[in-house]
């Protein structure tokens, strides 16, 4: 079971009867399986420990991992909202709903798009920061900024043929 | 072997034959015969080796003189490599003397002639008696590039036949409008009829409509059928050069491995599309319209032909002269291809050696070559075509000098010459259109020439016949394994090696040694020219290579990442991974804090050949993709020697993870890294100098305790200054 954590990016998770708390929900493959969670019991902050550093010189500090779990869907619905929402905070992944321009500048495409999250410009310097994963396309901008764009058949005619020039 | 080659192999062993036969005395058996271009004095000129068990003879063709040593007054011979040339010394009872001198182009056959005399004088027998002839690194099939080309159509045939017919109808329609002319000027206009003059316009305009709509379909027809073809060919071609072995690799440079796959595929590509239709069309224009013309006026048809001969006898010689002027070109344009693969890549390199303007020099000086190979090009092609259009333009004059004249004297009606007029620049143009289909019908067979020969290169390295599959244990041997990247210069010496399954042996030893030539022939990207090498005891040129290759793991020093995101590269050896499976091998290689901390984690893009992460990520990225593919034998070629100390330790934990349960062979510069090994060989000049663990060779006092201590000694004096 997952319930809200103490913080709007942590998590609560019951597993096998025993509560975890202050759980990091990380996604190892945000764009090709969003569904796959990683569960991780989060570190303190530096600022938390105060000035002691923690392993050894040169080492990364090794997260604890909880669980792993293959499709967070299979969850009740009410553990799936709970997750869905801090996820949404931890993966800032915005939906595009339409293109509304999408210009050459020098060696930059200038993009214009709608998007669920509101309007947006973003620079694109290659075709390749356009990954077509079939029925979806992944747009990294120049920021590594990410927007996918799911469901391309339900884009309008426009949409479409913008998105044919570079995809 | 070019066909010229494999001609003159055939003459050659005819002419040894017919030289030898009558020397060799009745129990005198041939073991091996060499022909070399140059005399002692060092000028061009023929003589032969032969080697029999008993006698070492050289014979001048020209003279019929020979130089006979007798094998048993022999103990050696030995090739002196020099520039341009080299000798064959005999070592014998009263001295070193030299036999024979050849220019390079026989440096293979007088090396392999040292060997035989070797093993004959050390009663060594391991050459093969049977291979007299000169050595052919890749077969290649004989066949035409047209031939092959049109083999591609097979496939298709009713789309082609398809094309063929509109074609057809696209040129028989376009024959009727001038008759319909004839017919308006002499019955309409002259006899001044004008009922005919609506059906005339409207049978015009329904043939120009007839003529649009087929032209259409024709054009979409002959396009699809090109692209078919064109796909076939590329994937054709990229399959090939997936199978073909390192040695193909190692000889041509990716640079122009690319050029053909992507310029001469496309110039083949043109050829399809738009040579092969333009030129079937233009020669039934040329026929049909000929008969049109003869049948018109005999007379003045034969001044339309005044062209012809120019034609029939210029473009022969064009082409052979266009060959090897547009070959030139291909291999110029190879040539800037090849440095831009190189230097755009290494921009890093470029950068940090400020080679910006050397560079920008390099590839003008290539691309200078490019301009004048192509304004050799323009200029052959300028000698030729404004001379045939003049004179097709001369022979268009006479006609009508001619036709006026009899139109005048009543012989010919006006409307009659209007329509063989209208003909003759039909004849024309097909004429114009082929010759000036001729330069790019060149182009692209010279293209195909290039494509067909990948396509035919056979690969050194294939299954045999009985080839098997199974699971490894690990146990690896090499038996008295010798090997060169050049035939007969060995890196590797007699190297005969046994490592049980589950051990982990150390590889040390100098630069240019041959430590990583003994790990490509344990993946079989080359064969040993000498001895076998052995896993479970299975000589591994009768194991399958996917089986082989699949089952052991290489880690190399600089590991090649492709374009494409983290997971992408972590199951490039397993494609059917799960995503815990991927995960579970990035934890083994310690990575996966770092996948996961970066902005994607693993669907993260690594950029080209991963340049967006850094070099202790790649390495690490590469050891997942060993650890994934979970290998019986695991291969790591100085795998942490290009990374800063703190990250090689990271490295080396996960690699700690990887050895365990495999047979493993760790390459090393950093004799620190060897410490947990069983066994470490020490190998020099491509021969096994010191065998044994860490302990026993600092005890012997070697090459390795020199090496370590010069090392260790290194490091102390680098720590002093923090001592004091």
């Amino acid at each position: 079971m997952i319930e809200p954590g103490s913080r709007l990016d942590r998590v609560k998770v019951t597993l096998n009867g025993v509560l975890h708390d202050d759980i990091v929900p990380k996604r190892p493959f945000p764009l090709s399986i969003p569904e796959f969670i990683i569960f991780i019991q989060s570190q303190p902050s530096d600022q938390e420990k105060g000035s002691e550093v923690q392993g050894k010189a040169g080492e990364e500090p090794q997260n604890q991992e909880i669980c792993m779990l293959k499709d967070y869907r299979e969850l009740d619905e009410k553990s799936c909202l709970n997750l869905e929402h801090v996820l949404e905070k931890i993966y800032f992944i915005p939906r595009v709903l339409r293109v509304v321009r999408l210009e050459t500048s020098g060696d930059e495409f200038e993009w214009e798009v709608l998007t669920d999250r509101g309007s947006r410009i973003f620079h694109t310097r290659s075709r390749r920061q356009v990954i077509n994963m079939g029925t979806r396309i992944v747009v990294i901008d120049t920021n590594d900024n990410i927007y996918n764009i799911d469901a391309i058949e339900k884009l309008d005619g426009r949409s479409r043929m913008l998105l044919e020039t570079v995809a | 072997m070019s066909l010229l080659e494999e001609k003159m192999d055939k003459e050659l062993l005819e002419e040894a034959e017919k030289i030898i036969k009558p020397l060799l005395r009745d129990d005198e058996e041939l073991l091996y015969q060499a022909f070399c271009d140059l005399t002692e004095d060092g000028s061009y000129g023929h003589r032969w080796l032969f080697i029999t068990k008993q006698r070492v003879i050289v014979i001048t063709p020209e003279k019929g003189s020979k130089v006979e040593v007798d094998v048993h007054e022999i103990k050696g011979a030995a090739v002196n490599d020099y520039t341009g040339n080299g000798t064959l010394d005999l070592i014998t009872t009263s001295g070193t003397k030299e036999l024979i001198r050849f220019s390079r182009s026989c440096t293979d056959q007088f090396r392999k002639a040292m060997q035989v005399i070797n093993e004959l004088t050390s009663d060594r027998v391991l050459f093969d008696k049977d291979a007299v002839r000169m050595p052919i690194a890749d077969e290649r099939r004989r066949t035409t590039t047209l031939m092959w080309l049109l083999g591609y159509l097979k496939p298709h045939m009713p789309l082609a036949l398809l094309g063929m017919i509109l074609s057809l109808a696209v040129t028989g329609l376009g024959l009727i409008p001038p008759y319909l002319m004839r017919t308006l000027v002499d019955e309409v206009i002259t006899k001044r009829d004008f009922n005919l003059l609506p059906i005339l316009t409207l049978t015009l305009v329904s043939i120009y409509a007839a003529n649009t709509l087929i032209s259409v379909g024709q054009s979409y027809t002959l396009s699809y059928l090109a692209q078919k073809i064109v796909f076939n060919i590329r994937k054709q071609v990229y399959e090939h050069l997936q199978r073909l072995s390192m040695g193909f690799y190692d000889r041509i440079s990716s640079g122009r491995v690319l050029s053909r796959v992507t310029d001469d595929v496309g110039r083949v590509n043109w050829f399809l599309v738009w040579g092969i239709p333009n030129l079937i069309i233009n020669s039934l224009q040329i026929i049909g319209i000929g008969m049109i013309l003869f049948t018109l006026n005999f007379g003045l048809a034969t001044f339309a032909l005044l062209p012809v001969p120019m034609i029939v006898i210029g473009i022969p010689l064009f082409r052979k002269k266009a060959r090897r002027v547009y070959h030139k070109l291909w291999r110029r344009w190879a040539d800037m291809s090849s440095l831009l693969v190189d230097t755009i890549p290494g921009a890093i390199v470029v950068k940090a050696h400020t080679q910006e303007k050397s560079e920008v020099r390099r590839l003008t000086e290539r691309m200078t070559m490019v301009v004048k190979s192509n304004l050799e090009t323009t200029r052959l092609n300028l000698s030729f075509f404004p001379m045939l259009g003049f004179t097709a333009s001369v022979g268009a004059a006479v006609i009508w000098y001619v036709g006026s004249g009899q139109v005048l004297n009543g012989a010919l009606t006006l409307g009659t010459l209007w329509m063989f007029v209208s003909y003759m620049w039909m004849f024309y143009g097909p004429i114009q259109s082929l010759t000036t289909l001729v330069q790019p019908l060149q182009e692209a067979l010279t293209s195909g020439e290039r494509v067909l020969e990948i396509v035919e290169l056979r690969p050194d390295i294939k299954d045999a016949d009985n080839a098997v599959s199974f699971d490894f244990n690990g146990d690896i041997e090499f038996k008295d394994v010798s090997f060169g990247y050049q035939p007969y210069i060995p890196v590797v010496k007699n190297i005969t090696l046994s490592i049980k399954a589950g051990e982990t042996i150390g590889v040390v030893g100098p630069s240019g040694g041959g430590k990583t030539t003994l790990t490509k022939l344990l993946l079989r990207f080359y064969d040993p020219s000498e001895g076998s090498v052995s896993i479970d005891g299975v000589d591994i040129r009768d194991i399958k290579v996917e089986c082989l290759r699949k089952q052991i793991g290489i880690v190399q020093q600089d590991p090649f990442l492709f374009y494409g995101s983290i997971a992408f590269n972590i199951m490039y050896g397993k494609n059917d991974s799960a995503p815990e499976e991927i995960i579970a091998a990035a934890k083994a290689a310690n990575a996966h804090d770092f996948i996961m901390s970066s902005y994607a984690g693993y669907d993260s893009h690594v950029g080209e050949r991963g340049s967006r992460i850094s070099g202790g990520e790649r390495q690490r990225i590469a050891i997942a993709r060993a650890i994934l593919t979970d290998p019986k034998i695991l291969v790591m070629d100085e795998a942490t020697s290009s990374v800063d100390t703190l990250t090689e330790r990271q490295i080396q934990k996960a690699l700690d993870n990887l050895v365990v349960g495999r047979t493993t062979i760790i390459i090393a510069h950093r004799l620190s890294t060897l410490q947990k090994a069983d066994r470490i060989i020490v190998v020099d000049k491509g021969k096994i100098i010191e065998v044994g663990s860490h302990k026993e060779l600092m005890q012997t006092g070697g090459l390795y305790n020199q090496l370590y201590n010069a090392q260790f000694v290194e490091a102390q004096e680098a720590a002093a200054p923090l001592v004091r």
